[in-house]
């Protein structure tokens, strides 16, 4: 039988290294990284034992497809949509996101604001809906039988309010990428497509990463659409950020 | 309680993760995460943080240098290093890394440490592609470099002529250590280019300076890397170089494959 076709973005952060390394077995992943690269095996790296590099390493039996693609341009998303290739996506994962920090007060507040918004909202708004013009729209009931969807990856700051962390900007994406969230998952209903997000805890240990992760593979096979899952770390740090409610 | 002399004899007691990954993008190296066991980073770790901080004895040369041409300090190990860094000068590292990359082991070896201060600048793209001078060696046993001997860039030095011989940088090993709290967008990283002339706030690889995460390649005349700047934190690294004979740099790259110190 084989494997769904995942496409992932934001391969090479917390949420995608942990998303490959739970899932490569089940998914045929495309991992879209930019700044760093992704740490599995690919079509250009494999796994070797320093003491023995002629011996077979387990990590290697299911590679993933890199691709490396600036999100803020949007020439690049286009051209992503043309390299995943390979059929119709079944899981798009939107986990890119620029975690950027400034107080309002600031000098430079609003440096990364613009790069910040465009990573984290647009970009996932132009993949999904450049997958629906390119792929999706044309087959609604394939898209049922195959049960494709979306999940979008974005944090609690876009549920609730983390006082004096710099977090403005950010969460403010967050926000969006959660109304957009809904949004999405109304207008693609139309053509068979279930979009859903998890939103984790912006400090989050292993574990929670780990429960979200599980959680996004849950999200695949189910039939919910519209739904917000969230992640919140049991035990919060001395001192760390208590959310309000927003 | 750990005592590691000089000669680490068994890596897999000390080898915490044996998934290297190996890569060909610019150019062939490697790149490993989660290195050594987390009593033996500790100790490599409690040492360098020593070398680091060690003052300077009256008529003794520092143990770090500012290097010339380059926003860093730099100094190699003592040639009789003890305790855990000397791992780095132990037949058993460099045949690890001499074998990774298919180059022929020489008994010449450097290691040492590279300090980046915050905010210290880019460095410059480069691929080590270069010849050096140690005093000759019997045997296989590790041989490190002699100033007074033999200088390492020029060979000048009191050794007889006859007593020098001249290697190539054969492959080169960053082991990142001591950045605690290092996050993506504080750069330090390494970058990998594709080209000399590349941009150099635009490799094609960065590799981030993550605590217990080693980065090596064969050193040849595309191996093109540089320092990025660090912005936050200072940027410490563990450098070493296997030495390879230089008939087989030659044979490989051709004499204008060597990259002459300027």
């Amino acid at each position: 039988m084989s494997k769904r076709l995942c496409l992932l973005t934001g391969a090479s952060g917390t949420f995608g290294t942990a998303f490959i390394e739970r899932l490569a077995e089940r998914y045929d992943i495309v991992a879209v990284h930019y700044r760093h690269e992704v740490m599995f095996a690919s079509q250009d790296q494999i796994f070797i034992d320093p003491l023995d590099p002629s011996i077979p390493i387990g990590a290697n039996r299911h590679p993933v497809r890199t691709i490396r693609a600036d999100l803020a341009n949007v020439a690049a998303i286009d051209r992503l949509v043309e390299e995943a290739g390979g059929g119709p996506v079944d899981l798009l994962v939107n986990a890119a996101a620029i975690r950027s920090s400034s107080p309002l007060l600031a000098y430079d507040a609003l440096q990364h604001a613009e790069t910040t918004i465009g990573v984290n909202v647009l970009a996932p708004l132009r993949l999904s809906v450049r997958l629906a013009q390119t792929q999706w729209r044309q087959c609604p009931d394939a898209n049922v039988q195959s049960n494709r969807n979306i999940v979008n990856i974005l944090s609690t700051t876009g549920l609730a309010v983390y006082e004096d962390h710099g977090l403005a900007v950010h969460a403010a994406s967050m926000a969006a990428l959660n109304h957009l969230t809904c949004h999405l998952a109304s207008e693609f209903w139309d053509i068979g497509l279930r979009v859903n997000a998890i939103a984790l805890d912006p400090f989050p240990d292993r574990a929670t990463i780990d429960e979200a992760v599980d959680a996004a593979a849950d999200l695949d096979v189910s039939a919910r659409t519209g739904h917000v899952a969230t992640f919140y770390r049991r035990a919060r740090p001395p001192g760390g950020p208590q959310p309000s409610p927003s | 309680m750990h005592c590691w002399g000089a000669e680490v004899a068994d890596l897999d007691d000390i080898l915490a993760n044996r998934r290297w990954l190996r890569r060909t993008m610019p150019f062939p190296h490697i790149v490993a995460r989660e290195v050594f066991r987390d009593t033996f980073y500790t100790a490599l770790a409690n040492q360098l943080t020593a070398v680091v901080e060690r003052r300077t004895e009256a008529g003794s040369r520092p143990p770090l240098r500012p290097i010339p041409g380059y926003d860093a300090y730099g100094g190699g190990f003592d040639r009789e290093q003890e305790g855990p860094l000397g791992l780095f000068q132990t037949t058993a590292w460099r045949d690890l890394l001499s074998g990774l990359f298919g180059i022929t082991p020489t008994p010449y070896v450097f290691a040492g440490t590279h300090y980046h201060a915050i905010g210290s600048r880019n460095g410059f793209i480069h691929n080590d592609c270069n010849p050096v001078w140690f005093p000759a060696a019997a045997g296989l046993s590790i041989q490190t470099p002699n100033y007074a001997m033999c200088d390492y860039k020029t060979g000048a030095g009191t050794a007889p002529g006859a007593e020098k011989v001249q290697v190539v940088r054969g492959v080169a090993m960053i082991f990142y250590l001591l950045n605690d709290g290092w996050q993506s967008g504080d750069g330090g990283e390494t970058g990998l280019y594709d080209s000399a002339d590349a941009d150099i706030d635009c490799p094609i690889v960065r590799c981030p300076p993550i605590n217990n995460t080693l980065i090596a390649f064969e050193c040849t005349p595309r191996s093109f890397h540089s320092f990025i700047s660090n912005r936050r934190i200072p940027r410490i690294s563990i450098i070493m170089w296997a030495h390879r004979p230089k008939q087989e740099a030659l044979e490989g790259f051709g004499a204008d494959g060597l990259e002459q110190w300027k």
